[in-house]
């Protein structure tokens, strides 16, 4: 039960939040009392722009976070001065709005391979590391001791109020001092909880205790205390349901709020109506029903631990994609935990405690590269693995610059690609470069930004990767080298056999209709491999962490009927909802989804790479043909 | 109209006084306190009270009389240094406290009574410097001054009002200001807590404490010392007996309505949450 305790990364996890709780715990009384809960909502949340930017520009996130949280602080508290307390909501809430706006900007249109914006936003206690833990730390040393000096002045400030003046407090800086430390603690809170959640830490834990406190003192031992309790018990929970550990905390010290709350109301009503009435005692009932609640989520997670200790040989794959290709050449030798989940998007990612358990045990790990999945660099490093990591799309021959949609691929450079690649399809090359490069050599951030990483999307690139973790399999576990071997050969027979199809398929249509618009910039390697001009896509960035503007839309409706498109492709792992209005505003079809960065679920037809494959070329043909044609690859 | 003499005619109606104030007017010190020559005061344009001169001594407890808006507060805050005189001298030879309604104070704040005596003595302090023992120990003897040393550990908002407005007094003296300015300090309190508060504000002004009392109840001011009464300006000032005739009281209320209480005096009916 306690195994969780025993993870490196729980225990990291944990010792963030005892650092933050003592911190947090005492300014969070102050902030409560104060009036400022929506204060400190609101600087967490403008941190985000600093957290895009830092992100984007490469420099240390705590610091961008705390420049836009000291910017949030000075400008409320310079704008609220001589108002009384908890009245800086309007100007919060105008702020918060604003920096989620300029930080969606940012994110989508200027950094958009850099931010990935659910991280920035939930946080990832899982994935704290050294730095974390020192900001953590001073954060609490100096919220401690500046509360203990000015302690005094922000209550009298905020008793007195208006006639704080007549005690002598003439000058604004405690009160601003009190402000500022707010924003230092939602920056050190960012890394565990993001810029949502911070608060979360921040606020809930002191007002879940006020009611049954009656002096600073008891009210501040008992908030650090709950919400190093709150922490210890989520991240515990977390591990053992796989939640994510942020929003678990959120949702224990959420329900522990309203607990405490409800059975002070009852206790006081019960003691309103006086004696004489039965001696049920709903206050502690409810008490004891919240408890009983939370022990039963505790044993319900006790499960199985899983983790069969079978000899088989254990590989974490980060996306379907990867994973499929793994199964393919591991075969059963091979106990496979695939990161992201079929059907979800790869650019959204908060890394769960099985991931990271996962990947501690793991004595291979697969990735997809070329900045799709860098996040798994933080897993490998929190879960301690020194396991090989094969970025697959890293050494691939095809690499596609990724610009936007403007790029036009003619006709005639797509011959050539066909030309000049077919070998890689057909058998496989005695070598390989896959093991020639170091990973170091592609941890620049040209790939990261410049190359699209869809590269899966030409199966001539396919022999390369599959070839790069058969190498990977067999170096892990030499004893069954055959039988990777002959898996990995027999599955690029069929990938050659999908790219003969596809091309045999796509030769039947003319090349002036070979021109579509998909969801987001997913598959310019198909269209190079093919033949097909991508008109423009909806998201039109190579990861679906962009958002359109309202000139995009236009300038692609305008497009799609002056290009005389026949057909809008949504993808499987991305909202559809774009792609139809583009549809019903030009009279082209959406009626074909297609699979772009995630596998369809086990058994589907999109359930393997050969089989999405196989649909994205028959939804393609049978969309720009109007139905007339259909695309059915043999020897699959 | 003004009369600064520090004769003191309604002193010996109230009897002997009790307390820590024992030793009697005859030692305290009689010079003026605070002194106002001709002052205006008030906010942006247009001053909200103008031409205002009196002197406050050592002893005094001064009533102050006005409607809703005739600058009551206006006066206060010039006397506090808060706002700016704009024209005339104001004169302060001592600290100035104030004891602010109770009903307008934060009962949710997890504090004791101590705790809020505690906070008169902050501008006392470095911002480093937490209270010491020392400090604490005088607050508990300014507790027992206002007659509520067995309650210093109770928390504030569970006092009852009259309690509370007797903390805030306490609090007031931990200041150290010999000049004490009370914000209508009656309202709200039953007769047995109005009574206990008259007699710690006399046994405050034998202390040698210059009280200036805001208040609606002109039956009250004329128990006092002296009286001042205010309608954008000074109306009048002096003594009360002299100085509160119908025709001082018309002008100072001027709108607001007028009647005969049973002693024959006028009383003035007025809307407290207005103010």
């Amino acid at each position: 039960m306690l195994e969780p305790f025993s993870l490196p990364f729980v225990q990291r996890g944990i010792a963030e939040i005892l650092l933050l709780a003592a911190g947090a715990g005492v300014l969070g009384t102050w902030v409560v009392l104060r009036g400022l809960s929506f204060y400190a909502h609101g600087v967490a949340v403008a941190t985000f722009p600093g957290l895009v930017l830092a992100a984007g520009l490469g420099f240390s996130g705590p610091l961008g976070a705390l420049a836009c949280g000291v910017a949030f602080a000075l400008g409320v508290g310079g704008l609220g001065r001589g108002r009384p307390d908890g009245e800086h909501g309007t100007l919060t809430a105008m702020v918060l709005v604003g920096a989620l706006a300029v930080g969606v900007i940012l994110a989508s249109d200027v950094f958009p391979h850099e931010a990935s914006v659910n991280s920035l936003l939930f946080g990832s206690l899982l994935l704290i590391d050294d730095g974390d833990l020192v900001v953590a730390g001073a954060v609490s040393v100096v919220v401690l001791v500046v509360a203990l000096l000015l302690g005094p002045r922000w209550l009298t400030a905020g008793f007195a109020g208006p006639h704080a003046t007549a005690l002598g407090l003439r000058s604004g800086v405690p009160t601003m001092a009190l402000l500022l430390l707010v924003a230092a603690v939602a920056v050190a809170s960012l890394s565990a909880l993001g810029s949502l959640l911070a608060a979360a830490l921040l606020v809930v834990p002191a007002a879940t205790v006020r009611p049954w406190v009656a002096r600073m003192p008891t009210w501040q031992l008992a908030t650090v205390l709950l919400t190093a309790l709150v922490g210890v018990v989520g991240l515990w929970l977390s591990a053992r349901t796989n939640a994510p550990p942020g929003a678990t905390i959120a949702v224990l010290t959420g329900g522990l709020f309203a607990m405490s709350h409800t059975a002070h109301a009852l206790r006081r009503r019960r003691r309103d109506h006086g004696p004489g009435r039965p001696t049920t005692r709903p206050g502690r009932r409810a008490v004891g029903i919240g408890l009983a609640l939370v022990a039963a989520l505790g044993i319900s997670a006790c499960g199985d631990d899983g983790g069969g200790d079978d000899d088989r040989l254990r590989v974490v794959a980060t996306t379907s994609m990867v994973g499929d290709l793994v199964r393919n050449v591991g075969g059963d030798r091979v106990d496979l935990h695939t990161i992201i989940a079929p059907g979800t998007d790869p650019h959204e990612f908060e890394p769960r405690p099985d991931d990271v358990i996962a990947t501690s045990r793991a004595k291979v790990v697969v990735a997809s590269g070329l900045g799709l999945d860098g996040w798994i660099d933080d897993v490998r490093r929190q879960a301690g693995s020194d396991a090989p990591l094969a970025k697959l799309g890293d050494d691939v021959p095809h690499h596609r610059e990724g610009g936007g949609h403007d790029h036009d691929h003619g006709g005639g450079e797509d011959d050539h690609a066909v030309d000049d690649h077919d070998h890689a399809a057909d058998g496989h090359a005695d070598h390989d470069h896959a093991d020639d490069h170091a990973d170091g050599d592609h941890a620049g951030h040209d790939h990261e930004s410049g190359t699209d990483p869809h590269w899966w999307q030409d199966p001539t690139n396919v022999p390369t990767a599959v070839r790069a973790i058969r190498d990977a399999l067999v170096r892990a576990d030499p004893d069954h080298r055959d039988h990777y071997a002959r898996s990995a050969d027999a599955y690029l027979a069929k990938v050659g056999a999908l790219d003969r199809g596809i091309r045999a398929c796509l030769a039947d249509v003319p090349a002036k209709d070979r021109r579509i618009v998909t969801s987001h910039d997913a598959f310019g390697y198909f269209a190079e491999r093919y033949g097909i001009t991508v008109v423009g896509a909806v998201i039109p960035a190579q990861t679906t962490q962009a958002q359109p503007s309202a000139a995009d839309v236009d300038r692609l409706t305008k497009l799609v009927r002056s290009e005389g498109v026949k057909a809008i492709f949504p993808e499987s792992a991305v909202s559809p909802k774009l792609a139809e209005a583009l549809a019903k505003a030009t009279g082209a079809t959406a009626d074909r989804t297609l699979y772009g960065d995630a596998l369809g679920d086990p058994g589907s037809a999109g359930g393997t790479y050969l089989g999405a494959m196989a649909h994205n070329a028959d939804a393609i043909v049978g969309g720009i043909t109007g139905e007339r044609r259909g695309c059915e690859i043999a020897g699959l | 109209m003004s009369d600064p003499s520090p004769t003191d005619p309604a002193r010996s109606a109230d009897g002997p006084p009790s307390g820590p104030s024992a030793d009697g007017p005859s030692t305290v010190d009689r010079r003026a306190l605070l002194r106002l020559d001709g002052v205006s005061a008030g906010y942006d344009e247009r001053p909200a009270l103008r031409d205002v001169t009196f002197a406050a001594h050592a002893g005094e407890r001064i009533g102050v009389l006005g409607p809703n808006g005739g600058g009551k507060t206006t006066l206060f805050r010039t006397i506090l240094g808060e706002l700016a005189v704009r024209s005339g001298a104001l004169d302060r030879a001592a600290d100035v406290a104030v004891v602010p309604q109770t009903d307008r104070s934060r009962l949710d704040f997890p504090v004791s009574a101590l705790d809020v005596v505690l906070m008169g003595t902050i501008s006392r302090r470095p911002w480093w410097r937490r209270a010491s023992r020392a400090d604490r120990e005088r607050a508990r003897g300014h507790l027992r001054a206002v007659g509520l040393q067995n309650r210093a550990d109770a928390t504030f908002g569970a006092l009852s009002g009259g309690q509370r407005q007797r903390v805030l007094v306490a609090r007031a003296l931990a200041r150290d200001a010999r000049i004490l300015l009370l914000d209508e300090p009656y309202t709200g309190l039953d007769a047995a807590s109005a009574e206990r508060l008259d007699r710690l504000i006399a046994d405050l002004a034998d202390a040698g404490h210059a009280l200036l009392i805001a208040t609606h109840d002109v039956a009250q001011c004329r128990a006092w010392d002296r009286v001042l009464c205010l309608h954008g300006r000074q109306v009048a000032f002096g003594d009360p007996v002299e100085t509160l005739t119908t025709d001082v009281l018309a002008a100072t209320y001027g709108e607001d309505l007028l009647r005969l209480d049973r002693d024959g005096g006028l009383a003035v009916v007025t809307d407290h949450h207005h103010g």
